[in-house]
């Protein structure tokens, strides 16, 4: 295999990787903003979770 | 590498390349066509853990609270109930339906069986549970036996959802005779433990399980009786109820079964001294059983159906499977409800006025235990509806009765009267317990002219538990249109076809049941131990031409030549009458023999397909089926007025106006603002309604069922089991019904779903119907008023249902399909009736049409039922959806939209006919695509505003948990995303690096 052949190689499988980890984390940081947004009241009050 | 090695390498990259990029995007497709249901398996609802719990314990005791008043006592000699907690500290469980219990019906889908909540067996209650929790102690040798036995057989409930329908109506029960599980060592211990046995017998049923399928058996023993049905009593059991009822001194037999499966055993055999019908009593209803037999609460249910010592002598069962068509009629099969208005009592009771069943006769123990004959109608009814024994008794004062109009004491009977009966209800007997006055209507009945039956249901009430002493006024309430008679065919010819409040005497009845009137004092008027019987003169007919709640026109639409639909719903055409009964011959009906095959009409084979043709024309029409002038104006979509509905979180002052009223002005700014793309998202959409981002709805999550809210996949959340339909409407509690609903809709909530795809309420024509057990009764108003309730209660708890099976799907066999015939006086009073109760007078915010046709047309696709009676007359705004489309093009949402209904569920938009379904339909078309998304959008706004109203209101006290769970991670996508990333990468990647030179020395090879 050529040197050109091996950086693109490990380039593109870096690249790939770097978008897999890039797309999760940020669908998953999303998530948890919204997440975030409802809090865990007392069951005694009325309003406890609300649906998007 | 070789010139020609690297060219085959750069094809085969590009080649895979495309061919991965293909299915990708195939993948991704259908993936997301199914968004709804890989949300449901892979990503349910993140639930909040605590409110779950609370709402749990407070479903059970619900459930509980529904056993406790749903179970029907039916027989009770020498007051062998209540047992004694000290003597009866000790009892023999018989019957191997005891470690099998029903919690309830087992079916090939998930619309009725219910499980824990968690999924466990050990959670569930029954029998054993219960004498346990109640510390009463039962015979661990019996009870070993039936596991050993039974061990390869246990289906009732701890089967999955996909058990084989066959195991399920298979009956168990050990040979009293097969020494290998009966031993003599185990009898003698058995009469040595306790002299106090209890009985269990149980029938299983289901969607898709005809409950007069052979009978069938398996295990040890075993005989085969080819001439009985599943719901007829075995060889087995009546030799272990033999046995048992001659060796023990009390025996109880507990049926744990809703429907009216054969209990005739319970005259013929003796030494069954008391009997208990607690139905399917959910997961946790068992518990409230000991505290039956025990005489904690003393029974109060009432039966909701007719029990017949042969279900044969049942008219209705004469056609109860229907016949096939010999041609046309698209191969299927159809209905003719040949019995007319004379179902369950209404059949039983006006025969019997008739002297039909004169001649009948029959050998059965009276309350000593000894044989004696009984003639006519107690040689053929068993058990009446509205039949239901206590531990004590109660004595009626009717202390008045009055004619009244909006509250005004008026002297006539008219169509606008309410009838006010004030009933001094007192306990005098020895415990507490409950009653119930049941109002039935005698109308005053001509030979020849309108179908009558002896007695209908108008009105009952129950009290409060009354202690021994006690006593409570109630007030019953009927309602003059409850009483009036649909006269289709103008039979008493007077010049009108429709309702009328027919001249003659109206004798209002108060009773025990459908057959005995109670007998009451009438302080007022001097007079005691009288029937309580209340009459009123009409003089003269009384048309009514309007619906008493909405003030529509209420004509004839699916009668004669000029049926809406194309075809009359009584399927008199042609030369062809079905022959209806009819009350003045009765006696003529001895010889029929049931339903033949017969050729379908060319009339019939024009009306029923839903052509393009149709669709064409429909969508083109200046005006509709019922001469209205059809939509020509402009439909708006994707304006950009700004307007929300729902905006961080919570429901806008907006979104409350729009569901406090359909016909609000904003209605009109906002539902410009959706885009067609969303509109057909709406419609198409399975398991729930999807968001509308253009004014801010979230998605909507629905699911099944009338027993559980719950999924179809085993993993997501759910809410809790309940007693069965049939248990709820055995209380006779209005009350009840609607807590029962409120709790549902807590369930609802704790799980994040919005709307139920339930409850079921068609009518018990025959014992046999499948789903018998998931609908309420063979009566109307009790169904009606069950539901109404139910309903109210899951509205102020901010959810909805959809009310199913609208309509005429009363059985499982054939009714794909099924062309369904009876008189429009017979839909009206009967089928259409609880519908009509649960959408005026429960405020019903959705309808989910039914498998068969309605006359000949598809039920969804019925502009007489659909746009004339739904939405014309009653004035319904809610949604309509189909129920699961797995039948080809039959179950067409373009059919259905075009009817005035809104949701395809598991069909969509141009499945069947093609359409236009954009910018540049029709005018028409675009208004009903629009106008499908108002109402369900509506829908969702009204439960949410009618929560908000109850919340609000000063009066509410108990605590409201509202919605109680979040979205979780839709993980799926992300990794799909992934996946498209990486394969498309690497395939990419390959191709370059197919161009690439290896070597130096190959880059000069191939120079």
């Amino acid at each position: 295999m050529s040197k050109l052949k091996k950086i693109v190689l490990f380039a593109g499988l870096g690249a790939i990787a770097l978008a897999v980890i890039l797309i999760t984390s940020i669908s998953y940081i999303k998530y948890q903003i919204y997440r975030s947004q409802f809090k865990d009241t007392d069951p005694e009050a009325q309003v406890v979770f609300m649906l998007e | 590498m070789k010139p020609k090695k690297n060219l085959i390498l750069r094809i085969a990259s590009i080649a895979t390349t495309a061919a991965v990029g293909c299915g990708l995007i195939v993948g991704n497709y259908y993936a997301f066509e199914n968004e709804s249901n890989l949300n449901q398996i892979l990503c349910p609802p993140v639930v909040n853990e605590k409110t779950l719990e609370k709402t749990q314990q407070q479903a059970q005791e619900m459930s509980k609270q529904i056993v406790s008043e749903g179970s029907v006592l039916l027989k009770n000699n020498d007051g062998a109930l209540p047992l004694d907690v000290v003597e009866d500290s000790r009892v023999n469980i018989f019957g191997w339906a005891s470690i099998d219990w029903a919690y309830g019906a087992n079916s090939s889908s998930c619309s009725g069986r219910v499980m824990t909540e968690d999924g466990s067996d050990a959670s569930l209650i029954d029998l054993y549970d219960a004498l346990t929790e109640y510390e009463i102690e039962y015979n661990p040798d019996l009870e070993a036996m039936y596991r050993r036995y039974s061990a390869p057989y246990l289906y009732a409930m701890k089967a999955p959802n996909n058990v084989n329908n066959d195991n399920v109506i298979t009956l168990h029960e050990p040979n009293i005779d097969d020494k290998n599980y009966y031993t003599d060592e185990l009898l003698s211990r058995a009469l040595s433990y306790s002299q106090t046995a209890l009985v269990v017998i149980t029938r299983n049923a289901g969607e898709d399980i005809p409950a007069d399928r052979p009978m069938r058996k398996a295990g040890s023993g075993a005989t085969t009786e080819s001439d009985k049905i599943y719901l007829d009593v075995s060889a087995e059991e009546l030799a272990l109820l033999e046995y048992v009822g001659a060796a023990y001194e009390k025996v109880v037999v507990i049926i744990n079964c809703p429907v009216a499966m054969d209990l005739g055993f319970l005259d013929t055999i003796p030494g069954l001294d008391a009997a208990l019908q607690v139905g399917f009593t959910g997961t946790h209803g068992a518990a409230a059983i000991p505290k039956l037999l025990y005489g904690e609460v003393s029974p109060s249910g009432r039966l909701v159906d007719t029990y017949a010592y042969d279900r044969n002598t049942s008219f209705a069962m004469k056609t109860k499977s229907g016949a096939q068509w010999s041609s046309g009629g698209n191969g299927k099969y159809f209905f003719e409800y040949l019995e007319n208005i004379y179902v369950g009592y209404r059949w039983y009771e006006t025969a019997d006025a008739e002297n039909y069943w004169d001649e009948y006769t029959r050998e059965l123990l009276d309350e000593t235990d000894a044989f004696s004959d009984v003639f006519g109608y107690d040689a053929v009814v068993q058990y009446p509806f509205g039949y239901g024994l206590s531990y004590t008794e109660f004595t009626w004062d009717v202390l008045s009765y009055e004619l009244t109009i909006d509250g005004k004491p008026t002297n006539e009977l008219t169509p606008e009267c309410e009838i006010v009966f004030k009933v001094n209800v007192t306990n005098v007997g020895d415990y507490a317990g409950k009653d119930v006055v049941e109002v039935f209507l005698n109308a005053p009945y001509y030979d020849g002219e309108i179908e009558k039956a002896y007695v209908s249901l108008v009105g009952y009430e129950k009290t409060i538990l009354l202690q021994p002493g006690e006593n409570q006024i109630l007030e019953v309430r009927v309602d003059a249109d409850d009483c009036l008679s649909y006269d289709c065919y103008d039979r008493n010819d007077d010049g009108h076809s429709g309702y009328e409040l027919d001249r003659g005497t109206y004798r209002f009845q108060l009773m025990k049941n459908s057959h005995e009137i109670k007998t009451a004092n009438f302080p007022n008027d001097n007079l005691k131990n009288v029937d309580a019987v209340v009459a009123y003169e009409v003089e003269e007919t009384i048309p009514v031409d309007e619906d008493k709640y909405t003030g529509a026109t209420v004509e004839n639409l699916f009668t004669g030549s000029d049926a809406v639909d194309g075809y009359p719903i009584d399927a008199v055409e042609n030369g062809y009458s079905p022959a209806y009964l009819e009350r003045d011959s009765f006696a003529d009906i001895q010889t029929f023999e049931g339903l033949k095959s017969r050729p379908a009409s060319s009339l019939l084979n024009a009306t029923y397909s839903f052509t393009q043709e149709k669709c064409n024309e429909w969508d083109n029409a200046k005006v509709d089926v019922f001469g209205e002038p059809t939509f020509q104006g402009t439909v708006e979509w994707g304006a950009q007025n700004g307007l929300k509905v729902y905006e961080a979180n919570e429901v806008t002052e907006l979104g409350y106006d729009l569901g406090a009223d359909y016909d609000d002005p904003m209605w009109e700014d906002v539902l410009a603002q959706v885009t067609v793309s969303e509109c057909l998202n709406v419609i198409n959409k399975s398991y729930g309604t999807p968001a509308i981002p253009s004014v801010g709805k979230p998605s909507c999550p629905e699911l099944d069922g009338p027993a559980q809210i719950k999924c179809y996949y085993q993993d997501a959340p759910r809410g809790t089991g309940y007693p069965s339909a049939v248990v709820i409407a055995q209380t006779w509690n209005k009350e009840l019904a609607e807590d029962f609903g409120l709790s549902f809709a807590q369930d609802m909530a704790s799980v994040g779903i919005n709307g139920l795809w339930g409850w079921g309420t068609n009518i018990h024509r025959t014992p046999v119907g499948g789903r018998n057990w998931e609908y309420y009764s063979e009566d109307p108003f009790i169904s009606g008023s069950v539901l109404a309730n139910a309903v109210k209660g899951l509205n102020k708890g901010g959810r909805y249902c959809y009310i199913k099976h609208f309509c005429l799907n009363e059985s499982e066999s054939n009714k794909v399909e099924g062309f369904t015939f009876t008189t429009e006086q017979a839909l009206r009073e009967i089928y259409l009736k609880p519908f009509r109760m649960a959408i005026e007078q429960g405020g019903a915010l959705g309808i989910m049409t039914s498998f068969n046709r309605i006359g000949a047309v598809y039920s969804g696709g019925s502009q007489a039922a659909i746009a004339g009676v739904v939405r014309g007359e009653w004035g319904f705004r809610g949604s309509i959806i189909t129920d699961w489309a797995n039948t080809g093009g039959y179950m067409s949402i373009d059919h259905q939209l075009r009817a005035g209904g809104d949701l395809g569920m598991n069909t969509n938009l141009n499945a069947g006919v093609r359409a236009e379904y954009s910018e540049k339909g029709t005018p028409r078309l675009q208004y009903q695509m629009k106008e499908a998304v108002h109402h369900v959008l509506y829908t969702w706004l009204r439960s949410q505003y009618l929560n908000k109203e109850y919340n609000e209101n000063p009066e509410t006290t108990e605590q409201v948990i509202q919605t109680a769970s979040i979205e979780s991670w839709k993980w799926w996508k992300t990794l799909l995303i992934d996946v498209d990333v990486a394969l498309s990468g690497l395939c990419v990647l390959w191709v370059v690096m197919s161009f690439l030179p290896d070597k130096k020395s190959e880059q000069k090879e191939e120079l």
